[in-house]
């Protein structure tokens, strides 16, 4: 019995001992067969393989961290109209169309009802929706829509995932953000520092998992991708778009105009704010195509005349009040002949009227008389006022400027003439405007930049910043009567329209005639011009300055620098006037005292009693390692005086409008005994300074 | 003999005699830790596939973001709302004067 049984079982278990057995064995054989026999047999690459991680390009920015250059993923969208049910389409058609009306803004309603029908009929199965692609914050709300809320597989819609560079404002300083294309060829930004955005690419192993997603393997090597730097630019977005907005608009008023450019740099660190470039198509309309503010160097004409009147100021051989002869509006020298624009001349006039005028004869002969026995001094004097600079910007294109000099063989008799009055010589409008931004900088040169730092997280990783490509281009006593020459250009002579009650502009006109096939004017009377004015403002606190160039095709009018440049400064400088909260002090709530801003002030060099940041000054003096100092901040306009102060032992030091804390600091390292009296800075002191007192006497300081 | 063997293994009797009853706490014990083992791994998968999704989600949150605030950023320009200003009738003009701070508070 119990045998029988035994039996039973055991045959019950053979069977499925035998059955699983088969399955084990039709297994192996199957494993086999994908194994050796088959072409697509499963590999280890099909579950296991190396990724790629991309790094995310870097952003460009404007100054103050707003995008001007971002990568962002962008959809573009298809659609398979076959896959969509017949009961599907009739209920939803109307409310899709209406939703896609809504997104894409482009046609109405209707006309998306009948495009979409139109491709149903036809039976296209890659229908592209819209003509753009979308970003994310779209396609969730496309996603959401009647039939495309079904998906690829019953609604249709087929989404392509791609990445795209977005600039934020559009247009907006294009050429100076640049591109870049596939095979990294490209302009602006985007090219030079292509290395830096681009980041490192990083892999990692992964195997894919039971769901059909691709895990990294636990363990394995992996190589991080490195995400590019974001790079923080100096270019003030609101200034960019005054730039742009005004020269645009200035070229639309003639269709002799090929092109312009207008720059606004930040006087005391060269930061360059706004930068625009227009050249025009084929078809008419303008784009920034070309750089002309870097890298068309041609003879700027007048403007240059700034620095002619340094040069002869500097040297000793003229003054603003010295007298010269503008005669008939006609001189020949050397060969040429030189005129100006005003019918029948004008006559004797001052340096200062000269220049305000922008007579081309009086300063011919100004720099012929001044440096016609050695025309080397008036060259070297240019190059020590570092106007031919190689200026190492940071974008690529840079411009060759350049000074025709005696020893160069194509040298004659009329080229120091020339010279005067902004010829025989070539520079970019960005060397034009370094030179008068030191003018307004105090005589300080900047270097032009356009990049302030690489960030990562908004957080400086490498700083770049002002750099000084001249201390001073010359001595502080023709500065002020330089600036007072180029201020006298607005109040009386050809700029102006630049003239305004509300704050100062100074600068000066420029209208030169371009050398196209090596003349001036070719057989049928045709000329190129190029009007400008470079400038900046207020005049007694600068803190812009900037410079319009336009440029025409072929002509027999006349267009004038003060004309057709100088408004477009006028409206650019308006614009940024009437944006920024900087000009005037801010107005204190009741209750509040505004800070201590003295015009003098004393005290140690750097110390935090020195209110330097607060006292009205036109530019801020360099006081590293001064020691004891007085400062004269200077009215109206005039530059900073700092003296330093002479400590002797026995002696009371002048402590004058020293604040307290640096007061008690000197006079006590001298070993006196000081009280005070009242609070703000030491208006008077006893006894008085330079008076002989031994250590351990007492001083007393009234302050106010 | 051998006819027997296999009915001990077939037929379960292995388990009831020798040494697995003398160390079933021990097998059990390695049981549990196979069941933990296997456990574990499938938490850590599911860890890695939701962090994968939530990489994508902030991917995609921060898409949307950057869409919008570009778009933001295009409509506030000067130039298109001044456009806007003039689309609507509004009769508001260029300013003449900067504007000026106002101080509430010591910095």
């Amino acid at each position: 019995m119990e045998d029988k049984g035994t039996n039973r079982i055991f045959v019950k278990f053979f069977f499925v001992y035998l059955f699983f057995l088969t399955m084990g064995a039709i297994a192996v054989l199957g494993i086999i067969k994908e194994q050796f026999l088959t072409k697509d047999r499963i590999t280890a690459d099909d579950i296991y393989k190396t990724q790629v991680l991309e790094p995310a390009r870097g952003s460009i920015l404007s100054w103050d961290g707003r995008p001007l250059s971002v990568s962002i993923p962008v959809y573009e969208l298809r659609w398979d109209s076959k896959v969509v049910a017949d009961s599907t389409w009739s209920r939803g058609l109307d409310s899709l169309a209406e939703g896609l009306a809504g997104i894409f803004r482009n046609k109405s309603a209707s006309a998306w009802r009948k495009e979409l029908s139109d491709a149903r009929r036809s039976g296209n199965r890659y229908k592209q929706i819209g003509r753009r692609t979308v970003d994310y914050g779209e396609l969730t709300e496309i996603e959401s829509l009647p039939i495309f809320r079904l998906g690829q597989f019953e609604g249709g819609l087929i989404v392509i995932k791609d990445s795209e560079r977005n600039h934020p404002y559009g247009t907006l300083a294009n050429r100076t953000i640049g591109s870049v294309n596939a095979v990294g060829e490209g302009t602006g930004i985007e090219y030079t520092y292509d290395y830096r955005l681009r980041g490192e690419k990083g892999e990692q192993t992964v195997h894919r998992a039971l769901g059909g997603e691709w895990i990294p393997v636990n363990g394995a090597p992996s190589t991080p991708a490195v995400d590019g730097v974001d790079i923080r630019t100096t270019i003030d977005v609101r200034i960019q778009e005054a730039a742009e907005t005004e020269l645009r608009n200035q070229l639309a008023m003639s269709d002799v105009f090929e092109g312009g450019t207008a720059v606004v740099m930040d006087v005391a660190t060269g930061a360059v704010r706004g930068i625009a470039n227009m050249y025009k198509r084929k078809d008419g309309s303008f784009d920034e195509s070309y750089n002309y503010a870097i890298s068309h160097a041609t003879e700027p004409g007048s403007t240059l005349k700034l620095a002619a009147l340094i040069a002869m100021i500097e040297d000793g051989h003229i003054t603003l009040s010295t007298e010269v002869d503008g005669g008939d509006g006609e001189w020949r020298y050397g060969g040429i002949r030189i005129t100006d624009t005003h019918r029948g001349g004008y006559g004797k006039m001052t340096a200062q009227e000269a220049f305000e005028k922008s007579s081309n004869i009086a300063f011919a002969k100004m720099i012929t008389e001044s440096y016609g026995d050695d025309p080397s001094a008036y060259i070297s004097r240019l190059h020590n006022m570092k106007l031919v600079e190689k200026l190492n910007l940071d974008i690529d294109g840079e411009g060759y400027a350049y000074i025709l000099s005696p020893e160069d063989a194509n040298w004659s008799t009329s080229s120091l003439a020339s010279l005067g009055y902004g010829y025989a010589l070539s520079l970019t409008p960005m060397h034009i405007l370094t030179f008068y931004n030191a003018v307004a900088n105090g005589g300080k040169m900047m270097r032009p930049y356009f990049i302030e730092d690489f960030e990562r997280d908004g957080i400086p990783v490498e700083k770049f910043g002002a750099s000084v490509v001249s201390g001073s281009i010359c001595s502080r006593s023709t500065l002020a009567e330089v600036r007072k020459a180029l201020r006298g250009v607005v109040e009386n002579g050809t700029a102006k329209v630049c003239d305004d009650p509300r704050y100062k502009i100074s600068g000066k006109t420029g209208t030169a005639r371009v050398l196209v096939n090596g003349s001036y004017e070719d057989d049928q009377g045709y000329r190129h011009y190029q009007a400008s004015f470079a400038g900046y403002f207020p005049s007694d606190s600068p803190k812009y300055s900037c410079i319009v160039v336009l440029y025409t095709g072929k002509t027999k009018g006349n267009f004038y620098g003060a004309t057709w440049a100088a408004p477009v400064f006028k409206r650019i400088a308006d614009k940024i006037y009437t944006s920024h909260p900087e000009w005037n002090p801010p107005v204190y709530a009741a209750g509040m005292t505004p800070p201590d801003n003295p015009s003098f002030a004393a005290g140690l060099a750097g110390s935090s009693g020195m209110p330097v940041d607060y006292m009205p000054m036109s530019s801020r003096p360099y006081l590293k390692n001064r020691g004891w100092v007085r400062i004269d901040g200077g009215r109206n306009g005039e530059l900073p005086v700092v003296t330093g102060l002479e400590i002797e032992k026995g002696v009371v030091p002048d402590v004058s409008d020293m604040g307290l804390k640096d007061a008690l600091y000197l006079l006590e390292n001298e070993g006196y005994k000081v009280t005070f009296k009242g609070s703000g800075r030491v208006a008077s002191q006893t006894p008085a300074a330079g008076t002989a007192l031994g250590q351990g006497q007492k001083i007393t300081l009234i302050l106010e | 003999m051998k006819k027997h063997i296999i009915e001990n293994i077939l037929g379960g009797q292995i388990l009831a005699k020798g040494s697995f009853i003398r160390h079933w706490r021990f097998i059990l014990y390695i049981f549990a830790l196979v069941i933990l083992y296997i456990s574990i791994h499938f938490g850590i998968r599911n860890t890695m596939q939701r962090m994968i999704q939530n990489e994508e989600t902030l991917r995609n949150l921060r898409s949307e973001y950057m869409g919008k605030y570009t778009r933001l950023l295009y409509t506030g320009k000067r130039g298109e709302i001044e456009q806007l200003l003039k689309d609507n009738s509004l009769n508001l003009t260029d300013p003449r004067t900067p504007p000026v701070r106002v101080k509430l508070e010591e910095d």
